[in-house]
């Protein structure tokens, strides 16, 4: 059975601050998916995250709890706007509001469509206790099982507000 | 009349890691006919057996959405831009 792997190279730079601005955005976003694009600069395995682009959920209304749907105009004009420079859409973002930062088997056949980005998938927690952000990607175009992407989180610029975001808890139950 | 395709990383395989590909025609129909005599394999990706573009993924001329303007006989130009893009989806587990 198809499923996550362990973790593989690279490295994804996510800043504190736009780390929290992620889960601020998915706590905002309950009980709905939040969903955006991740820009940033490719180093070899190292990728920086620069911004994240937010965009509208444009899943079914009635899905929206369990569902995302980006428009590709937004990547097609992040695109086009990018050209030509050093930073480049590197990946897309989106919460699960009831679930673990991990993909789903919808998650990961939609992956499989997208070998070269990364996707980072955020859990709100609740308000924000027990949030956790995780990043992933696929080895190859159709392959359904990816693999988890270390994330450095860079506290350099931003302080932490521990009692509103608690990243470091991986799991809350669902109760 | 030559239009530029924007190829999808997840088809580049298919085009010897080409992203851009040039094709003849005046419909969508046409140039992906056209892609379709050098890249057999390519086309299999795009369109399903039922002749449409397959559901995952989305066509757009100068960044409309073919399937709210003719499918796949919207008219294409010169100069225009044709990309391929996989839909951007997923979402967490079903509730419940």
């Amino acid at each position: 059975m198809n499923g996550p792997k362990g973790f593989g190279s690279g490295v994804l730079d996510l800043a504190g601050d736009r780390m929290d601005e992620l889960i601020r955005e998915a706590v905002a976003t309950v009980p709905e998916e939040s969903c955006g694009l991740v820009v940033g600069r490719r180093s070899g395995d190292r990728i920086r995250v620069t911004r994240t682009i937010s965009c509208e959920n444009r899943a079914l209304p009635t899905e929206r709890t369990y569902r995302f749907e980006i428009d590709p105009r937004r990547l097609l004009a992040e695109e086009r706007s990018t050209r030509g420079s050093d930073e480049e859409v590197v990946g897309f973002y989106h919460s699960h509001p009831d679930s673990d930062p991990i993909p789903s088997v919808v998650d990961r056949g939609y992956m499989a469509l997208w070998p070269d980005k990364v996707w980072v998938i955020v859990r709100p927690g609740v308000g924000g206790r027990g949030a956790s952000v995780r990043a992933w990607r696929i080895d190859e175009v159709d392959d359904e099982s990816p693999r988890e992407i270390r994330i450095a989180e860079d506290r350099s610029s931003s302080r932490r507000d521990s009692s509103k975001v608690d990243e470091g808890v991986r799991k809350e139950e669902d109760t | 009349m030559s239009v530029t395709i924007r190829i999808p990383s997840a088809l580049r395989k298919l085009t010897n890691g080409e992203s851009e590909l040039n094709a003849a025609g005046s419909t969508v129909r046409e140039l992906l006919d056209d892609l379709g005599k050098e890249n057999p394999g390519l086309i299999g990706r795009i369109m399903g057996d039922d002749g449409e573009i397959k559901q995952f993924l989305n066509v757009f001329v100068n960044g409309s959405d073919i399937r709210f303007e003719n499918d796949l006989d919207t008219e294409v130009k010169a100069g225009d831009e044709v990309s391929i893009v996989p839909s951007i989806a997923g979402g967490g587990e079903l509730p419940g």
